[in-house]
């Protein structure tokens, strides 16, 4: 009888175990397995030292690590550095990086790496766009092996956040010096993944790096990036299982990915904006009642539900609600057509004017489009759209050949990235300061903004600049627009950003 | 296509006004076909021509309450994504596709006539430089041709228009040289030097006239291929700019709602695909009605 009862206790008690573990804490980590994820488009260079595409962007985080990360409470931590140290004035920064890191090549990544990285984005004869960011720096140097010593011409708030990205990734010396310009179809990081092939407009591959310093991860065997323009095609090929991951899924497609058992969406709210440029250095647009006579005739509500089918939310400004300096008090442009042709009166336009709008031809930059051409057309705004492809987009906008042009910005994860680059005087040599937008006050608060790091004072500051910013009306801001990418539910442990580049490639794995 | 007849030949065989009405009227009866198409032509065409009367809505006009809408009592062909009324933008659309093929060939059709004829009648280094720069033109696919150029000229239905002609006319050069060629020496042609007619005026009064069958022919199917030629630029966004309705942009706006609005995509491209078909019918039709050598068969 006791003997029974032990024997139904034990049952009882394996029961219990059984079902309490298959009912609580997280799924365990299978490991193994082929990640497969269509991109919007092909890498432009697998070095980062002149990047300045999107899709670059994403594919980086497979092969490198940055010195600083993004945690998913999206603060800065360190990364490949263990500590950090910054000098009172804020003008010095000591990294003491992390021991034990082996760049793909078996190289070690130590001081002096970090020191060739660093002088190889300043050198100007490299011609990097990511000097820019990096303006500030003055010298880097070497203390000890794994102490690195980075001093400022003066204090730089978005200093860390800036190495998060690009500008934080390290590349194996030995591989700059083997590859040289190759360098670009060879990446040599000390990422989880490491390159196998890459097959122009069709495919990246990368293999798991077995002695990743994350003892344990990556859980994947292989990453592959396949290049797929087509929003349509891409979420079919998700459908049909031959892709995993799906970036950038067009919002009128979301039922579709919901109504879809094997799929999930992953919609978060992002630090970027929807806009369109005005040229400020031509007419109509050097008028800035003409300006603003545009800003209120935009429907962005309208927007909002017909092109992004009710996703996002309408935009008042540069800096997004989802960061920190955002402005609630800001005074945004409701939509009011009848303001608006009263401002063209205003400006001695009452016959209204003609414009040529520079769109993406994409469809949902047409649906856009097609939208602030109706509802600007109704206060006296006529523009014509002319679709063309992102290259002659951007070369025009550089050039400033065009008028208004139609475009978004992703967003970075400190404010400094959403508002200097754009509106400071300084951007329209070198930055995307486009529209050839000057304005001293703005000029003023943007430089005071980068040299403090309390975080009350920057978000004052911003939010004045803001209101210069919106007044002048340089740029229309139309949608804040969320990430949106769809996955198969197979797909575990994805982590998405408000940065829609930036995506932990270690942490994903596969369930069988 | 190689109708190299003699005039007098012509006059002989071809029947009189009044034989000829009847003669057409039996040629379409044994050809129901060809009588389809040239009827569904002509509806097509007058709808076209009539749009501004016929459609029930301004075509650009959006109606953000009635977005994607299923064919119905109030939108007969339903709405697109931004609440347009597809029936009046497919009438719209016609217009464009039937603009662009016919102003494209006629393009062609002026350039390569003018081209061929004059390389053909006095050859020289006219000719051999002429039709080198055609082999160079015809080397390249015509879609590929035509998308080049469309992207350098600039987007907008004028350089579409152009691009197409550019890439049709070395064909109209060609045929035009080849018909020119075998006309030349013939003996109601030397007839015509030998009573001290000038030369342009022999080229312009009994060359020309008797090589037009072949062209006109070549001019009808080139037709259905220019319409799709602009329809596929207009799909690649380098035709006719938004939100002027065209179908190959509505294809392309189209696509994506293959599964939820399916009704825009098929019934655009069912337009499209008819309207090519009955050109290509209506072509074939005329080639054998213009043909001398067919017509001995009936």
């Amino acid at each position: 009888m006791t003997r029974l009862l032990s024997v139904c206790t034990v049952v009882v008690l394996l029961v219990v175990a059984t079902v309490g573990g298959l009912g609580h804490g997280a799924p365990a980590v299978q490991r193994g397995g082929r990640l497969t994820f269509a991109l919007r488009g092909d890498a432009v260079t697998l070095d980062f030292l002149l990047s300045t595409s999107p899709e670059d962007r994403i594919i980086y985080r497979a092969v490198y690590d940055p010195l600083f990360e993004i945690d998913e409470n999206l603060n800065v931590v360190p990364w490949l550095v263990e500590r950090w140290d910054v000098s009172p004035d804020g003008k010095v920064y000591t990294f003491s990086l992390r021991r034990g890191v082996k760049f793909h090549d078996g190289t070690d990544l130590n001081a002096e790496a970090v020191k060739i990285n660093f002088d190889r984005i300043l050198n100007p004869a490299n011609r990097s766009p990511l000097r820019a960011d990096m303006a500030s720096v003055q010298r880097v140097d070497v203390v000890d092996s794994h102490t690195v010593r980075v001093a400022l011409s003066e204090p730089f708030a978005p200093f860390l956040s800036i190495l998060t990205d690009r500008n934080g990734y390290i590349v194996s010396p030995a591989a700059i010096e083997r590859h040289g310009r190759d360098l670009s179809r060879n990446p040599v990081g000390t990422g989880p993944f490491q390159f196998v092939e890459w097959v122009k407009d069709d495919r990246i591959t990368f293999r798991r790096n077995a002695a990743y310093w994350r003892r344990g991860e990556p859980f994947l065997d292989e990453l592959v990036f396949r290049v797929v323009p087509d929003d349509t095609v891409r979420l079919t090929m998700l459908r049909t299982g031959q892709v995993d991951l799906a970036d950038w899924v067009d919002p009128r497609d979301v039922r579709k990915v919901k109504a879809s058992p094997h799929l999930a969406i992953y919609e978060v709210e992002s630090f970027g904006f929807d806009m369109i440029r005005l040229n400020v250095s031509r007419p109509p647009f050097d008028n800035k009642l003409v300006r603003q006579a545009f800003a209120w005739a935009v429907d962005r509500e309208a927007l909002r539900t017909v092109a992004y089918r009710g996703t996002g939310s309408a935009a008042v400004g540069p800096i997004p609600p989802r960061m920190w300096a955002f402005d609630s008090a800001l005074r945004a442009y409701s939509y009011d057509p009848n303001r608006a042709r009263a401002l063209l009166q205003q400006a001695g336009l009452p016959g209204g004017v003609s414009f040529a709008l520079q769109v993406r031809n994409v469809p949902l930059d047409q649906t856009r489009a097609q939208l602030v051409q109706q509802q600007i057309a109704a206060a006296g705004l006529r523009a014509s759209i002319q679709l063309v492809d992102i290259g002659t987009l951007l070369g025009n906008l550089r050039t400033g050949a065009f008028e208004a042009s139609q475009s978004f910005w992703s967003g970075r994860v400190d404010p400094d990235g959403n508002m200097f680059r754009h509106f400071h005087t300084s951007a329209i040599q070198g930055g995307t300061n486009f529209m050839r937008y000057s304005n001293a006050q703005v000029d003023r608060l943007l430089d005071r903004a980068r040299e403090i790091t309390d975080v009350n004072e920057r978000r004052r500051l911003y939010a004045e600049a803001q209101r210069f910013i919106v007044d002048d009306a340089p740029m229309i801001f139309t949608n804040y627009f969320p990430v949106l990418k769809a996955a198969s539910k197979r797909v575990q442990g994805l982590k998405v950003l408000p940065d829609p580049s930036i995506l932990s490639y270690r942490e994903i794995w596969l369930q069988r | 296509m190689e109708t190299t007849v003699h005039l007098a030949e012509r006059v002989a065989r071809y029947p009189r006004r009044a034989a000829r009405a009847s003669w057409l009227i039996r040629f379409l009866r044994r050809n129901p076909v060809v009588l389809a198409a040239a009827g569904a032509l002509a509806v097509i065409t007058a709808a076209g021509i009539l749009a501004p009367h016929l459609a029930p809505h301004d075509p650009a006009a959006q109606d953000y309450s009635a977005l994607l809408t299923s064919p119905g009592q109030r939108h007969l062909f339903g709405t697109d994504h931004l609440g347009r009324d597809l029936l009046s933008r497919m009438l719209f659309g016609i217009r464009v596709s039937l603009v662009a093929g016919l102003a494209s060939v006629l393009i062609a059709a002026a350039v390569g006539l003018t081209v061929g004829a004059v390389a053909g009648f006095w050859m020289g280094w006219w000719d051999t430089a002429t039709m080198r720069v055609v082999d160079a033109l015809q080397a390249f696919p015509i879609l590929v041709l035509a998308t080049a150029l469309n992207a350098v000229l600039g987007p907008g239905l004028g350089n579409t228009i152009m691009a197409v002609g550019v890439v049709y006319a070395p064909s109209f050069a060609r045929l035009t040289r080849g018909q020119v060629l075998s006309l030349r020496h013939r003996e109601f042609v030397e007839a015509a030097r030998a009573l001290g007619m000038a030369e342009g005026r022999v080229l312009v009064r009994h060359v020309l006239p008797n090589i037009l069958g072949p062209l006109i022919v070549f001019a009808s199917v080139s037709m259905a291929t220019a319409i799709q030629i602009e329809a596929s630029l207009s799909f690649l966004g380098l035709g006719v700019q938004p939100p002027t309705p065209s179908l190959g942009a509505m294809l392309r706006e189209g696509y994506p709602y293959l599964e939820s609005a399916s009704w825009w995509p098929l019934l655009t491209g069912t337009l499209l695909a008819g309207l090519i078909l009955c050109l290509n019918f209506f072509a074939d039709g005329l080639r054998d009605l213009l043909d001398p050598r067919l017509q001995g068969r009936r």
